[in-house]
């Protein structure tokens, strides 16, 4: 079997500006300068910092998840990884006396293999990824419980706190952390065999295969990595509260979703890309932050980001919606026979 | 392509420009921060518990300072139990003409949020930080940056902080779950099999009402605990369990619910079985729907909490930080028993 990029699929359009990616840029650089208008506090230094800060988690989940969603999968047990990692991980420092940074790793390997678990279900027992990470989603939650009978995990020792909730010359080190991952993820998809083969399988899977990809591999790993950068974010909620609790993670596993989706993620697969996802997650953290510096009661900040949401895919649909539609129209008109190609060429 | 990129630019802001508008506030000045760093902290003093008649009785009325501004981080306001602390915190603070601005969040899982929304809160401003912290650490960070500053820190219900100069206001959780376990010991002197309803498990209120009211109980060998399952402050789940329970259970004499929400669940179970009034139930917080049943019938009590004093004594202890006085660490508002005596004398809201 070659690992070779199989030529029959053009993954990129060849040197095109991709419009719809600087679309999300722009409007994340008008989001900063409408909420700097609004109230001068916003563009201060330390509050930006703790913009960067909330974004954080998003971002680091957000980036394992865009490339689960590249391949046409979706990985809703994000958060409940992070709840059990970080409640398993502070037990063994607090209760087992493990340091620090073994914990750290401890628990990134567990994320891993919750990730491996996600991933087996789907490729060998062939679950649709929606109802494998449904039921997985549940099962972590529970084992997260389960680990401490429900309780939270206090007194957190601080140097592990201080590995990922310090500042390092005024750099929040969460921020170095998600720009280091960010960095690494954007080199694995678009530097390496790996990476294409990922968005090769979201372009799709048949002519993956058929080109020799092994798709199922394929699919494991990007569920490992998930796994594994979901471990990392909760394990950055422990050291931001300075607690692990047992439903910490839960909120991101739908916000996560959110920051690849508003980033040009398309859940339909094929496409995703790390800078957009870190874009959705600072606009998500912007907004709570702006919202509440403008003092909108949560409820309708919980309005606004799901309107956010809502525009970010429907240009995203809409990009690729126009040129269809033309093509479509033209189709009806002059019967052409749809092309079987398209639908795999698209990236 | 142009066109599109201007329109996600107009939108986004087009959205927030209109948001902005149609949420008048009182937006005020920004903080003055009176006191230099720790000086707040030398007033709280940690080891002293007091309660709250005799704080205010001692101190007096407060008044506000000029340009000061009062930031409440409140929890999810779908749960009234924290509008009614909001309201009390709100209503104070307009009665002595400080500025105020209360902050909220999700959801009862959001702990990190809650904290982005404190630090958000701080940047912007505030002379004095008040917070009901979902976790009982999760808004430490805040809360010693905070007092560095010489901003005075207090916590209403829940969750004490283990901060040195962090003032809590609220009842001890401890004895809530005890105060349950001794009510229905009184109301059972024959003793019987007793079940229990707990709130999601991770909740310090959860923990801390469970573990009173197991250790209470123990005190009375006739009672015994047959059951206690976590609804996670669910209705639904409640009368589920309660159901479930009365099933494997047919002569189970009392229930104990960590809130009135589950409460009410339990309620639903025990009349479907035809037990309505000879099987006790006693559940938490005083809500109104609670109070209602109670005169009706279907509760046996509540055990009340006073959320709208204390979010109104947060308002008094951070102004009396913010004149220089001194404050016990703990100002205690304790829970009291609401039952069919007494349910006429609070008709409406919560205390």
């Amino acid at each position: 079997m070659s690992s070779a990029t199989p030529d029959g699929i053009a993954l990129r359009p060849r040197r095109q500006i991709n419009f719809q990616a600087l679309g999300i840029y722009i409007a994340a650089i008008v989001l900063f300068i409408v909420l700097g208008l609004l109230n001068p506090n916003f563009l201060t230094a330390g509050n930006l910092r703790d913009v960067a800060v909330s974004a954080s988690v998003n971002a680091i989940i957000g980036i394992g998840l865009t490339f689960v969603i590249i391949t046409g999968g979706i990985d809703l047990s994000v958060g409940a990884i992070a709840s059990f990692v970080g409640i398993v991980s502070a037990t063994l420092m607090v209760n087992g006396g493990i340091p620090p940074a073994m914990g750290l790793i401890a628990g990134i390997i567990l994320g891993i293999v919750c990730g491996a678990v996600n991933g087996l279900l789907i490729t060998k027992l062939r679950l649709p990824p929606f109802i494998a990470t449904l039921g997985t989603m549940s099962v972590f939650q529970g084992c997260a419980y389960v680990a401490t009978n429900g309780k939270p995990v206090y007194d957190v020792p601080k140097e592990f706190v201080l590995l990922l909730n310090s500042y390092v010359v005024g750099i929040p080190v969460v921020v170095i952390v998600v720009a280091v991952v960010a960095v690494g993820a954007g080199l694995l998809l678009r530097k390496t065999v790996f990476g294409q083969n990922v968005i090769a399988v979201g372009g799709s899977e048949e002519t993956a295969w058929l080109s020799g990809v092994r798709v199922h591999r394929v699919k494991i790993a990007v569920y490992c990595l998930a796994g594994g950068l979901s471990a990392l974010g909760g394990l950055v909620i422990v050291a931001r509260i300075n607690a692990a609790q047992p439903d910490a993670g839960s909120p991101y596993q739908l916000t996560a979703i959110a920051a690849a989706v508003i980033g040009g993620a398309n859940l339909m697969g094929g496409e995703g890309r790390i800078a957009g996802t870190l874009v959705g997650a600072v606009i998500l953290g912007a907004l709570t932050n702006g919202l509440v510096l403008l003092n909108v009661p949560s409820f309708y900040e919980q309005i606004v980001t799901g309107l956010v949401v809502l525009i970010a895919v429907s240009l995203d649909q809409g990009s690729k919606g126009w040129p269809m539609l033309k093509r479509s129209n033209k189709k009806d008109l002059t019967a052409a026979p749809p092309t079987a190609s398209t639908s795999a060429v698209r990236s | 392509m142009k066109i599109r990129t201007l329109g996600v630019a107009l939108a986004g802001g087009a959205a927030l420009v209109l948001l902005a508008g149609c949420t008048a506030t009182p937006d005020g000045d920004t903080g003055s921060a009176t006191g230099s760093a720790g000086s707040i902290v030398s007033l709280v003093d940690a080891s002293k518990t007091t309660k709250v008649d005799d704080v205010t009785a001692e101190l007096g009325k407060p008044s506000a300072p000029d340009k000061a501004k009062l930031c409440y981080v409140t929890r999810t306001l779908s749960n009234e139990f924290w509008g009614y602390e909001r309201d009390g915190f709100e209503k104070r603070a307009k009665e002595l003409g400080v500025d105020f601005q209360t902050f909220d969040v999700t959801d009862e899982s959001s702990i990190t949020e809650q904290l982005d929304k404190a630090k958000s809160a701080m940047n912007q401003g505030c002379s004095a930080l008040l917070a009901s912290p979902i976790s009982a650490t999760g808004l430490d960070s805040v809360f010693e940056s905070a007092l560095a500053d010489g901003i005075p820190a207090i916590v209403l219900n829940d969750a004490k902080s283990s901060v040195p100069g962090v003032v809590y206001v609220g009842p001890d959780a401890t004895t809530i779950g005890a105060t349950a376990a001794d009510y229905i010991a009184e109301k059972l002197p024959d003793g019987g099999k007793v079940a229990m309803i707990e709130g999601d498990p991770g909740s310090s209120n959860a923990i801390n009402r469970g573990d009173g009211f197991t250790k209470q109980i123990a005190t009375h060998p006739n009672l015994q605990i047959v059951a206690s399952q976590t609804a996670s402050w669910d209705q639904t789940k409640a009368q589920e369990i309660a159901t479930t329970m009365l099933t494997a259970n047919p002569d189970i004499k009392a229930f104990y619910s960590q809130n009135d929400g589950m409460a009410l669940g339990v309620q639903a179970a025990i009349d479907a079985k035809g037990l309505t009034g000879k099987v006790l139930l006693v559940g938490t917080d005083g809500i109104p729907q609670a109070k209602k049943q109670i005169a009706s019938g279907g509760f046996t009590a509540t055990v009340s909490e006073l959320p709208t004093t204390e979010g109104s004594t947060g308002v008094d202890v951070a102004l009396w930080l913010l004149a220089g006085k001194k404050v016990p660490g703990w100002v205690d508002v304790p829970a009291f028993v609401i039952d069919s005596a007494n349910v006429a004398e609070y008709p409406t809201g919560m205390p």
